[in-house]
């Protein structure tokens, strides 16, 4: 196939005959739910993580007291405050990238839009899946404070168990992301020089 | 061109000129949805979403644009919404005889399998490039291409060579692997 076949088979698909006209076929419902149920798909867990991660921040707001030295206050603020900043501004990305806005601006007007929030909304993940190892650290330390009265760190093998698994974790989170994200955020930016190139 | 046009109608005639505009332009639709999904189900379903915008933003065209500018820059816009949300599944297939099959197949076959050759090659170019060569195969001029893509029109020549180039290369390759 050379490029004048691609260009007749394009043109021959104009030639075959169709039973049903499109407005015969789409009922024309003027509907969007198949849509807006892609959408869903992609917004349900954001919401699910969100909601678990509001309960995590009551539950260490209930039992604040508990929290008695400044290290375990500070610690508690800073994990309330990152269970619920995080899946706001996740689902408010996610809502910005799939808002469609003025449909009839220019296709590279579209591209670049969609491009910068995929860019933006990446970062933001590349930042939280560090910070939810924190978050699990943080997390193990309040729970242990609340659940028994006892501060895990004191415990020299716990806090040998923890910084392991901080290392190990670290170690293969830093590959993953490597070749996950920067592949595609350097496939992205691309796209953005070639359409301003 | 004023067939489409919404200015003093009433519903009824609203709906009546849109349907029109949806049929006569059917193929249009069809070959834009074609090539940003990989399956059926996901081409029905683009191809309802752009009708769906089409008739949301059909005020939105009067007199703005050239219709066939507002047509494909809609429904362009939406495939990009739409494939950026469908997660690409890999399907596995086991390789094609393609004697075998070339040896079954009728004339409409002939034509689908010739169909599914364009679109694998389109598919695997980027989204800015998939945009102008779906244009340039319907035979838009540079003008037109540089007014819906919303580049330059000598942007538009310099792609169009690069794109031939890259479509040539992956014609030959898979040529060659026959």
């Amino acid at each position: 196939m050379e490029i004048d076949d691609l260009k007749n088979a394009w043109n021959e698909l104009g030639e075959k005959s169709n039973p049903k006209t499109l407005s015969n076929r789409t009922g024309l419902k003027f509907d969007s739910k198949p849509f807006r149920s892609k959408l869903s798909k992609v917004l349900i867990p954001e919401i699910i993580g969100g909601i678990i991660c509001f309960f995590g921040a009551s539950y260490i707001v209930l039992y604040f007291g508990r929290l008695d030295t400044f290290f375990l206050r500070s610690l508690g603020l800073v994990t309330v405050l990152l269970f619920l900043v995080l899946p706001i501004v996740s689902i408010t990305l996610l809502f910005q990238m799939n808002k469609l806005g003025d449909l009839s601006r220019s296709y590279a007007e579209t591209i670049k839009k969609f491009t910068k929030h995929e860019i933006r909304f990446k970062v933001f993940q590349k930042i939280t899946i560090g910070l939810s190892f924190i978050l699990l650290i943080a997390t193990v330390v309040l729970l242990s404070k609340i659940l028994n009265g006892r501060h895990v760190l004191s415990d020299k093998y716990i806090s040998a168990a923890i910084y392991a698994a901080g290392f190990l974790f670290t170690y293969f989170f830093s590959r993953w992301v490597w070749r996950y994200y920067v592949g595609s955020l350097n496939k992205a930016s691309e796209l953005l020089r070639d359409i301003d190139s | 061109m004023r067939q489409y046009e919404l200015k003093t109608t009433s519903l009824e005639e609203k709906e009546k000129a849109f349907i029109k505009l949806i049929d006569d332009n059917e193929r249009l639709i069809y070959k834009v949805a074609s090539v940003y999904t990989d399956t059926y189900q996901d081409r029905e379903d683009l191809i309802q979403e752009i009708v769906y915008q089409l008739w949301k933003s059909y005020d939105s065209f009067e007199s703005r644009s050239k219709i066939n500018t507002w047509l494909y820059r809609v429904s362009m816009n939406v495939a990009i919404f739409h494939l950026k949300r469908v997660k690409k599944k890999k399907i596995h297939t086991s390789p094609l005889n393609e004697e075998v099959a070339q040896t079954h197949l009728t004339e409409t076959e002939n034509k689908d399998h010739k169909w599914q050759e364009v679109t694998k090659h389109i598919k695997n170019l980027n989204l800015l490039e998939k945009g102008v060569i779906m244009l340039y195969l319907e035979g838009k001029s540079y003008e037109e291409i540089s007014s819906i893509v919303g580049i330059s029109v000598t942007n538009v020549g310099t792609k169009l060579s690069r794109i031939k180039a890259k479509l040539k290369q992956q014609i030959n390759k898979s040529n060659g692997n026959r």
